[in-house]
């Protein structure tokens, strides 16, 4: 009896073993058999393992890959499947500022301007435009550009879209929220003049944001509406099929004004919430392309030989905010007190390992108007100095504290555990409070948060749209609480001045003073990745509002 | 014997009102489905209700100005109080009308209805595998007590009941999908992919299975009429499957019914890492969204169906138990049911 259990206990140990090695051996880089190792990898596959690479390579002669210039590409394949983080929920690209869902919606919805590879402004569905004073600016629409249901794109189309940003109380309002509509006007098919309330530097920007796509005026009154039964855009691809929370259709639009694009005619989105199992698309080559591989299988992506992971710096930075509300975060000297104590550089080693950057400005690398060098502007960590401030302002031993994050981000919750220890060595005690991500964002505009860790988008891909979030009208505003009428001011006048060297130069001092004020301390610049299989070429990261277009993908 | 001396006309008249009793209590379980249904509709709308955050921020995103928010709240009407929220959320599910969700603007009843067949269909096929599992290896468990194979089964079973069904997952998407490459990792769009999801399942499903039917054979298995069956010199097979096995069936269909109510609401873990759109997962994401017309919809949908299971598997107990079919017909003899004396009827 004995000898029996012995034997079973052996046997089960043996199968837990073996379980847990197939559960394990992943993190290892696997040895491929030769047969299997795909064709592209022996030519030319780009590198993995060395600097980060912002695009899969091109073939065009140009180099550039977001260009309205026809090329001759072929792809050798006729499908494609990528893999997106969370579903568009709708198919109105008006509706929702999530940047997940203009992934979707992108393909199908095209802007009148876009970004080039070098982050320059280019002309898309808009051909031309020109300033006929610092208020009015005449767009010439670009000719012979169809809808899905066949009609051709007209101005009356473009103006019919930003009247209904705001007609519809749409979240995308506020992208034209200096426009003044009754100014306005449609003076030609292919013309229209559109005015702003005040000089507006970045308007023509705004309306690069795909939540600006373009729409089909006679598809959305016939259809009242229902963009589920009307998806029409100009874009690339027009919808097949969509399937609520698990994948969207789409097929190449045949009579799209770049001809030969899309390279791939079949496209199919999939939405994969969970991130392991977006990787695992990836390794196991059910995706072509993977978008958002996380902080925690970053490294492991990059190991593997058989993918190549894309990467650029986004768009997005996150600050640790002390809401000046609250006692006693009201007092600089306390607020300073903090940056000397918390070391940013473990914080950022601990959360996010080698994803992202540890930040080195009020914005992301990369985005127009970022001050050229912050470096004076972030203190080193100094403790004893750290005490005499608490002490000067009548904390001499500390006080008790919370910070809240969002409880489906396991990073920065680590982080906030990282600067708790840290702040607990100047006897500052902070407690965690972790919510989930509606009722955190509700608390925080509320102005009911003390301190937080909070990222910022420059979605306009220029310093302006971060730093207008701390004037007082903006939902952000409550989160940090400064009232401080020269900021005020000079933001003001820096979105009003239509010369770029002279708003770069106020955007500048702006990030100065929000850095001179121990306002919030710049913690994190966030990166975007893709993981591709290793014979996608034209693929790129999209910083400005990570939507990335897919029109340009081929397989070679 | 009052319906006239013929012992098959009094069986059939004996029948009949068995059966009329019987669908007097099914009847009377329908009427029963309503104040539950009523009860867990207010429980999850007082729940939704009370948890913090407002919906508008997740409508709107994070760049929501405060002016947009007051106007959602008006659009949904967000800012009146709970009676009347409660009432209009009463008025419309009276006719049929579960809300719009918030995020999607879509009828809550047809999003439900774009994920229940996958939750449906994963809910079936697994416990299905974890029957054929289950029941074979707890009869062979029961009837070998202590052999190898009882041993053996009782450690696997208890791994498998205590394993968390999203690494045992993990492993068969890490073996198959990644190493192997024989099976799809993650969506729904043809049979093999259901293959790892249902095993994943359908494995869980199969160890508390084959844990109940051991038990209760073995409990069966040592009644006298078992002895008595053997003694005749009926064959093992037929004494296993004819006399024992059905004896014991009551507990097993107890638990497989719990088991696909279980799997209909909470096979959330297995949905995700398999990426298959299920109500599950759907519902939880609207938690988080604070859609709240979805997560009610979704609860009382999910709650309706484990009513309607647990109404099938008492009526399936009439069937494979005559002497549950006469607590319905009789209630005298119910009552010496209840105290073993019918049980040899």
């Amino acid at each position: 009896m004995k000898k029996t259990m012995k034997q079973m206990a052996a046997l089960a140990a043996g199968f837990l073993i073996a379980l847990s090695v197939t559960a394990c051996s992943k993190t290892e880089t696997p040895s491929q058999p030769g047969g299997e190792t795909p064709a592209a990898q022996e030519t030319d596959a780009p590198a993995q393992t060395e600097a980060p690479q912002t695009n899969t390579g091109y073939a065009s002669a140009s180099g550039m890959i977001v260009s309205a210039e026809p090329t001759d590409i072929k792809s050798s394949k006729d499908s494609m499947t990528v893999v997106i983080s969370a579903d568009p929920g709708s198919l109105d690209p008006h509706d929702s500022v999530t940047q997940n869902k203009h992934q979707s919606t992108r393909q199908i919805y095209e802007t009148l301007v876009v970004y080039d590879d070098e982050g320059k402004l280019i002309p898309w569905l808009a051909e031309s435009w020109e300033y006929e004073d610092d208020c009015t600016i005449n767009f010439k629409i670009r000719e012979g550009v169809k809808f899905h249901n066949g009609d051709e794109l007209k101005a009356s189309d473009v103006l019919f879209t930003l009247k209904r940003l705001v007609d519809d109380n749409t979240v995308a309002a506020m992208q034209v929220n200096k426009v003044d509509f009754s100014k306005t006007e449609v003076t030609g098919d292919y013309t229209f003049k559109l005015v702003t309330v005040e000089p507006y530097a970045i308007q023509v920007a705004m309306l690069e944001n795909p939540l600006c796509g373009i729409i089909s005026e006679r598809s959305y009154q016939e259809s009242g509406g229902d963009f589920f039964k009307a998806p029409v855009g100009t874009g690339p691809y027009k919808v097949v099929k969509y399937s609520a929370g698990d994948s969207l259709a789409l097929e190449g639009f045949e009579d799209y004004w770049i001809a030969g694009q899309p390279y791939v005619k079949n496209l199919t989105l999939r939405y994969i919430s969970d991130s392991s199992s977006r990787v695992i698309e990836a390794e196991s080559g059910g995706a072509d392309i993977v978008y958002e591989i996380t902080a925690t299988n970053v490294d492991r992506v990059r190991a593997n030989e058989n993918i190549n992971l894309v990467s650029a710096m986004g768009a997005n930075t996150s600050y640790l905010y002390m809401n000046q509300a609250k006692k006693p975060f009201d007092d600089e000297r306390v607020r300073e007190a903090v940056w000397l104590a918390v070391d940013i550089d473990q914080a950022v080693e601990v959360a996010y390992g080698n994803f992202g950057q540890r930040a080195t400005g009020m914005i992301s690398p990369g985005i127009d108007g970022r001050h050229p060098d912050m470096s004076s502007f972030f203190p080193a960590r100094d403790l004893e100095k750290a005490k005499a401030l608490l002490a000067e302002a009548g904390y001499p031993d500390g006080f008790e504290t919370s910070i809240s994050c969002n409880s489906n981000d396991q990073q920065r919750k680590d982080f906030c555990e990282v600067i708790q220890a840290q702040l607990s060595e100047v006897g500052i005690r902070v407690n965690i409070d972790v919510m989930d991500s509606t009722q955190w964002a509700s608390s925080l505009a509320a102005g009911e948060g003390v301190m937080t860790i909070y990222g910022l988008t420059a979605s306009t891909g220029e310093a302006g749209r971060t730093l207008f979030r701390w004037l007082p009208d903006t939902s952000e505003w409550p989160i940090s609480s400064w009232e401080n009428e020269e900021y005020y001011e000079l933001i003001d006048k820096a979105l009003t001045t239509t010369d770029t060297d002279t708003r770069n130069e106020l955007y500048y001092q702006c990030q100065e003073m929000l850095m001179q004020n121990h306002v919030v301390l710049p913690v994190w610049h966030k990166e975007l990745n893709a993981a591709c299989q290793p014979d996608v070429r034209g693929f790129k990261i999209t910083p400005s509002y990570e939507q990335h277009y897919l029109q340009f993908v081929y397989f070679e | 014997m009052l319906h006239g001396g013929n012992p098959v006309q009094h069986k059939l008249y004996m029948e009949i009102e068995e059966g009329k009793q019987v669908l007097r209590y099914i009847a009377k379980r329908i009427l029963m489905m309503l104040p539950i249904l009523f009860g867990i509709t207010v429980i999850v709308f007082t729940l939704m209700y009370i948890t913090p955050g407002d919906p508008a921020y997740a409508i709107l995103g994070e760049n929501a100005t405060p002016e947009q928010v007051m106007e959602i709240h008006k659009e949904y009407g967000l800012d009146d109080p709970y009676l009347i929220r409660l009432g209009r959320y009463f008025a419309g599910v009276l006719q049929g009308d579960f809300g719009t969700s918030y995020k999607t603007g879509r009828p809550v009843f047809t999003e439900i209805m774009d994920r229940y067949p996958n939750t449906l269909k994963l809910a079936l096929l697994s416990t299905l595998l974890g029957v054929v599992i289950g029941v074979a290896a707890g009869i062979i468990a029961a009837v070998k007590q202590y052999s190898i194979f009882d041993r053996v089964g009782t450690i696997i079973s208890l791994f498998g009941v205590s394993a968390p069904s999203f690494w045992v997952a993990m492993v068969l998407v890490l073996l198959f999908s990644v190493k192997l490459k024989i099976l799809p990792a993650t969506g729904t769009y043809g049979p093999q992919y259901w293959i790892l999801p249902v095993f994943t399942l359908g494995l869980q499903a199969s160890t508390s299975i084959m844990r109940m039917t051991r038990s209760s054979m073995l409990e069966v298995i040592r009644q006298d009429y078992i002895r008595t069956s053997r003694a005749k010199g009926q064959s093992e097979w037929k004494t296993i499957m004819h006399h024992a096995f059905k004896n014991a069936q009551v507990p097993i269909v107890t638990i497989i019914g719990i088991r696909i109510c279980g799997f209909l609401a909470g096979a959330v873990l297995v949905e995700t890492v398999f990426a298959i759109p299920g109500l599950g997962k759907y519902i939880i994401d609207s938690v988080n969204f604070k859609d709240y017309p979805v997560v009610q919809g979704g609860v009382l949908w999910i709650g309706l169906n484990c009513i309607v299971i647990n109404l099938l598997v008492d009526i399936v107990y009439c069937f494979i138990d005559p002497r549950i079919k006469s607590m319905y017909s009789n209630k005298k003899k119910a009552a010496a049911v209840g105290t073993g004396g019918a049980s040899n009827g």
